[in-house]
């Protein structure tokens, strides 16, 4: 053996090797959290560069942009030119753990990366939670595309492989800790994040700390079985007194678990804690003893935190809009699954974004639709829901739409199988909206307010759908529902509840057997209702009779689809308003009677011309202001208006009260067939003069003709009451009550509408105020 | 000029304390991060063995090799010396390198010189014949040896071990030199009678000639300062090279012929004399180092000669490890168990080394942060303590170019295992 182990040797060896093992031990011991994470952070500063090279190297493709990313503030990173527009609402993301090995519960890291970076591209950012409630208060504005993202439970694994992709995209997150683990007890077991890394997190800047609960992330014995249950949602059960729990302990449990978790992270991170995210997403929705859990849930949460968060499902949309009055936010988060690769997520999020009206829909791809209910299968250009073995039906909605209020909404169908098929609107959620149901024996208007059905209106009849491609529709405006049908409208419903105000478009399919409904939906088409054509409605409420007693009556309307099926309906069928851009000059005017079905007389009446829109301009310029129907005139033109809708009159009087300027003179037309037949008084000098004349064939003729006539001292011209009355071949003018003038004309059309004219007798451009019509049958 | 080179030392004192200081640092760090990881590995049993064995294993060598010892020389005992210099054509060194044994610091009667001419086609004879006459003025024994047939390294080591007549033989490379004192550092630690063989320290001559060179000086001067004094502190190291080694006479010709004679899978071994030379020592006695025993050797200065001399040397490694391991474990304890160490990650390296570098960022998408931060510290410890033993050079560039290189060449040990049986690269 050729070794020296002399003395010095050998005790300067010892030295060495027993100061570094000692370095070692107290490194670990007292620091090895600082040591674990600053060794950590070391590597995932190396981790955060190559995301950030792969980042912009997926998008820019140049190897030296990607290089140079490494070192400063990258453009591509910066998505202010994709993040457009300003926020409707605001999507939550919600995770857990980041993992590399599949369990079935966590995201992978490579679908997590792959997200992430898609969400960037595509333009979406991070915001912070204050930003958040301000937002969701009315008092901020967002960029389009802002999310949330959180993570629940606090654990290792939604930090480390997480930070340096958030580094990477300048993204920021909320994690929901679980104090009883990470905060007040043990700060630190080897799965949960300790005081210490937490504090380093929020130093970042990356994060923000919000409660996920102390107590509550584990399940409770809730019965003398031993079942156990969630801790926020059932009565527990105590075991020294072999009783559950009263609700006054259940309330008083829970909102010490709310105040505790809240104080917690606030002692120990000095920073305010303002939400709370339901361990399990169960606010007591899932209860296995206690239905009023979640009533008492919500009313103790608030006095704590201003938010809370809870996991969407089903048949609710997923976006968070506004919510300015409510005391509390009780916010909707989307859960994402394991098997979502980045394509899924994207278009969760794109699609349920608010869309804009008017909104057409050809099922290219799924744009939002979420099914409640059986199945829903897109393909070739249409979508199909129906139900399967264990649903008596199905339904889907569209997401996105919450905002839209007052539209109708159109769709090719075609029920294939089924009793009933129905168009919804308004929809706010699963328990919140109206529809129109058509079935073979009727069509039915319904609302369902928190759950609980209503049918507003019924119109029965004999209808085939089984296996026919119909356009169904409903309308809706204000509290009126209007169901359509091969493009006319079949029924009316004026009841909806008020709570109903806004919501989007859905299908539901029914049927008494399960498995035993399909419906075939193509071409969905949604427009905007104006209050114009509101005001339409409403007028042709007032003078059309509904369901029962009606009697049949033509229809000069042009049918999408004339179907030599025409239901047997016992209504007055009219054709509703199809565009507010007319496609062809034609518009086409529903026609107005005089008379209702029983013979009473219903007198044509307007005083406010705003939504007036059976307006036929046949030369001229007119405009409509504060409700009055102004008849333009200028030196170089006269303007001729006729009303469309009136046609099929005969014998009336057409009465007119309106203000005139200066030098202007103005004609009231009857029998007005076309514009080369029909005939007018016509007056100037605000009624001191009066005129009659006939059109026929082009060729005008006068026919009679008055002397100076008296007209009021004080303002003659204004309220001008003047009038025209046919009546057989005779025309009679009239100013105020009396006759002044009548004419005899074989030729005149028997049937004709009316119309108004005015032209210019002075110098310069005026008006004719026509402030109010109103035209009654003559007997 | 006192003052100044009296700073100047104090400046060198007060940068080697630095160095020691940071060169333990690391050895903290290297300590702390192991512990930190070795839960980490989210992987199997092999890779976390692995890397506390790499890292043990290099540190005990340090461990050991300061343990070594240098005993004094002594000048009643001084036994007579045979230099043996096989060479073939190499007409510009052997002159220069057979007339340095004149200046050599050892009494001139008990030194004999001989020289083999091994069928060169050049002017090697007549040098070696010029310089016998230059060393028999100064009272030196010499011998010139002339075969017409090239006969190969090994059959010239022995004969001129046959020949020589004194009792320690002494084999020199043709192109190596040797400083005045190695003789007597290198024959002190044979008055132990167990020492069979002595190994000298062998540094590279052109060292300062292109950054390869650089880098093998380092090597040259880490594998002997620390790995073969860790070797030497059990009398079990594993080659004395041929450039500078010490022979007692008695114990090789005990095995002279089987060692010429030796085979290996059927052909006849024609390289690695020296590492296979040594093995026949150790299986009965001792090999040691001699630090302080100085020579120079030239070493490859073209990338493709080393690449080369490398495949050679990893090949008669292969064959003569696999030798040694049939004995090795008679040895002591820590020897053995350092050897067969030794051959566990000579074979392991490749593997893990593909698996971070290759495999791993495949997988996973992610830099081998913790392999590539060992293999850095690793490499940092050996050029800090090779910056404090060897002075100002550039030593960065140096171990760089060393861990570059080992990089690349890291599929050389696989591939000799592979064209073991491929005997076309014989010593020149």
């Amino acid at each position: 053996m050729f070794y020296d182990l002399s003395i010095k040797k050998v005790s300067k060896i010892i030295t060495i090797i027993t100061t570094i093992v000692a370095m070692v031990f107290i490194t670990i011991i007292v620091k090895k959290e600082s040591a674990d994470f600053s060794f950590i952070a070391l590597k995932n500063y190396s981790v955060y560069l190559k995301y950030k090279f792969d980042f912009v190297q997926k998008n820019d493709r140049k190897l030296l942009a990607s290089v140079a990313s490494l070192f400063g503030k990258e453009k591509s990173i910066n998505n202010t030119l994709t993040n457009k527009g300003v926020a409707n609402s605001i999507p939550v993301l919600l995770y857990h753990g980041i993992i590399n090995e599949p369990d079935g519960a966590n995201v992978l890291l490579g679908n997590f990366k792959n997200q992430m970076f898609a969400l960037k591209k595509a333009g979406w950012q991070t915001i912070g939670i204050e930003d958040f409630y301000a937002f969701m208060k009315g008092e901020k504005n967002l960029p389009g595309k802002s999310f949330l993202l959180t993570f629940d439970d606090g654990a290792k694994n939604s930090y480390y492989p997480v930070d340096p992709i958030l580094k990477a995209l300048d993204y920021n997150a909320i994690t929901f800790i679980i104090t009883k683990y990470s905060v007040a007890d043990g700060s630190g077991s080897g799965y949960y994040l300790s005081e210490n890394e937490l504090k380093k997190m929020i130093k970042s800047g990356r994060w923000d700390i919000q409660s996920h609960s102390r107590d509550g992330h584990i399940p409770y014995v809730v019965d003398n079985a031993g079942t156990k249950g969630n801790f926020f949602s059932n009565k527990l059960w105590i075991q020294d007194v072999q009783k559950n729990e009263t609700e006054g302990e259940f309330r008083r449990r829970i909102y010490n678990d709310f105040v505790n978790s809240k104080n917690d992270l606030e002692n120990a991170f000095e920073k305010k804690v303002i939400s709370f995210a339901y361990p399990f997403g169960d606010f007591g929705q899932n209860s296995i003893n206690f239905p009023e859990a979640e009533n008492v849930i919500l009313g103790t949460i608030k006095s704590v935190y201003p938010i809370s968060f809870y996991q969407v499902w089903g048949g609710n949309p997923r976006m968070n809009y506004p919510q300015l009055n409510d005391e509390h936010l009780f916010i909707k988060r989307i859960n994402v699954e394991p098997e979502w690769r980045a394509e899924d997520l994207l278009v969760a999020v794109e699609t349920s974004r608010e869309k804009d009206l008017p909104y057409l829909d050809e099922f290219k791809k799924n744009n939002g639709w979420i099914k409640t209910w059986g199945q829903v299968e897109f393909k070739g250009n249409s979508m199909a829901i129906n139900a399967h073995a264990s649903t008596t039906g199905s339904a889907v909605f569209l997401d996105g739409a919450y905002l839209w209020q007052n539209y109708v909404f159109k769709a090719d169908v075609n029920l294939t199988k089924g009793q009933t098929f129905s168009l919804v609107v308004r929809y706010k959620d699963g328990k919140n909206y109206a529809m129109c149901s058509f079935s073979d024996k009727s069509i039915k208007i319904e609302q369902f307010l928190n759950g609980e059905r209503k049918t507003l209106s019924e119109l029965k009849g004999d209808f085939v759908f089984i296996g026919k491609n119909r356009e169904a529709g409903i309308g809706v405006y204000g509290n009126t529902v209007d169901c359509y049908l091969d493009g006319s409208i079949a029924m009316k419903g004026y009841n909806l509840d008020q709570k109903l105000d806004h919501g989007g478009i859905g299908f539901k399919t029914w049927d008494s057997q399960a498995d035993n409904s399909e419906l075939a939906i193509k071409n969905v088409s949604v427009e905007e209702t104006t209050k114009q054509e509101k005001d339409e409605f409403v007028r042709l409420a007032k003078i059309e009779s509904l369901q029962e007693n009606a009697t049949k009556s033509k229809n000069e309307a042009i049918s999408s689809a004339p179907s030599a099926n025409k239901p047997n309906i016992e209504t007055i069928i009219s054709q509703p308003k199809q565009d507010i851009k007319p496609k062809t000059n034609e518009v086409v005017v529903i026609p107005f009677n005089l008379t209702d079905s029983t013979g009473s007389s219903t007198p044509y009446f307007v005083n406010n011309f705003s939504n007036m829109d059976n307006l036929k301009k046949i030369w001229g310029n007119y405009s409509i202001e504060n409700g009055f129907l102004n008849l333009n005139v200028s030196t170089t033109s006269s303007s001729f208006l006729v009303f469309g809708g009136t046609s099929e009159w005969s014998d009336y009087l057409f009465r007119t009260k309106s203000d005139w300027g200066n030098n202007v003179g103005f004609s009231l037309v009857a029998r007005y067939k076309d514009s080369k037949n029909y005939s007018y008084c016509s007056f100037s000098g605000y009624g001191k003069y009066a005129s009659l004349y006939t059109v026929i064939n082009g060729k005008a003729e006068k026919i009679g003709k008055t002397g100076e006539l008296a007209v009021p001292y004080s303002q003659p011209y204004l309220n001008v009451d003047l009038s025209i009355q046919a009546k057989g071949d005779e025309v009679r003018c009239f100013v105020g009550d009396r006759w002044v003038l009548k004419g005899n004309s074989g030729n005149i059309p028997k049937t004709g509408g009316i119309g108004i004219k005015s032209w210019n007798t002075g110098y310069n451009d005026n008006k004719v105020a026509v402030k109010e019509i109103n035209i009654e049958e003559i007997k | 000029m006192l003052k100044n080179k009296n700073l100047k030392k104090n400046n060198k004192i007060k940068i080697e304390i630095i160095l020691w200081f940071f060169f333990f640092f690391l050895i903290y760090v290297i300590g702390l991060m192991k512990s930190l990881t070795i839960n980490n590995f989210d992987n199997d049993l092999f890779f976390r063995f692995y890397s506390i064995i790499i890292t043990t294993y290099i540190l005990s060598r340090f461990l050991f090799a300061y343990f070594h010892k240098t005993p004094l020389h002594d000048d009643n005992y001084q036994p007579s010396i045979a230099f043996v210099v096989p060479a073939k054509n190499e007409e510009d060194n052997v002159f220069e390198t057979l007339t340095k044994f004149t200046k050599v610091d050892y009494p001139k009667e008990k030194i004999e010189v001989i020289a083999i001419n091994d069928g060169s086609t050049d002017n090697t004879y007549k040098e070696m014949l010029r310089a016998k006459n230059e060393i028999q003025k100064y009272g030196i024994k010499a011998e010139v040896v002339n075969w017409q047939i090239n006969k190969g390294k090994r059959h010239g080591m022995a004969e001129g071990a046959k020949k020589a007549k004194n009792e320690i033989i002494i084999f020199i490379d043709s192109d190596s030199f040797i400083e005045r004192d190695c003789v007597k550092h290198l024959v002190k630690y044979f008055s132990d009678p167990i020492v069979g063989a002595v190994s000298g320290h062998t540094d590279v001559y052109n060292r300062d000639t292109n950054l390869l060179t650089q880098m093998q000086a380092a090597r040259y001067y880490i594998a002997f300062k620390i790995y073969k004094a860790a070797e030497s502190v059990f009398g079990s190291v594993t080659c004395c090279p041929g450039c500078c080694s010490a022979y007692r006479k008695q114990y090789l010709l005990e095995f002279l012929d089987k060692w010429l004679s030796q085979t290996f899978l059927g052909t006849k071994c024609t390289f690695g004399d020296d590492r296979s030379l040594t093995n026949f020592i150790i299986k009965k006695y001792k090999a040691v180092y001699s630090p302080e025993a100085k020579a120079y050797t030239v070493v490859p200065d073209k990338f493709k000669k080393y690449v080369k001399q490398q495949q050679r040397w990893k090949k008669s490694w292969i064959r003569e490890t696999i030798i040694a391991s049939l004995f090795m474990w008679r040895k002591n304890p820590l020897a053995s168990i350092s050897f067969y160490l030794y051959i566990f990650l000579a074979f392991s390296s490749p593997i893990v080394f593909f698996r971070a570098i290759v495999w791993y960022p495949y997988v996973n998408h992610k830099l081998p942060f913790i392999y590539l931060a060992g293999l850095f510290l690793m490499l940092l410890i050996h050029g800090i303590f090779y910056r404090i033993e060897v002075g100002k050079r550039p030593w960065v560039l140096a171990i760089c170019s060393f861990w570059f290189t080992a990089l690349i060449l890291i599929w050389q040990l696989p591939w000799a295992v592979v064209t073991i049986k491929d005997t076309r690269w014989g010593t020149r």
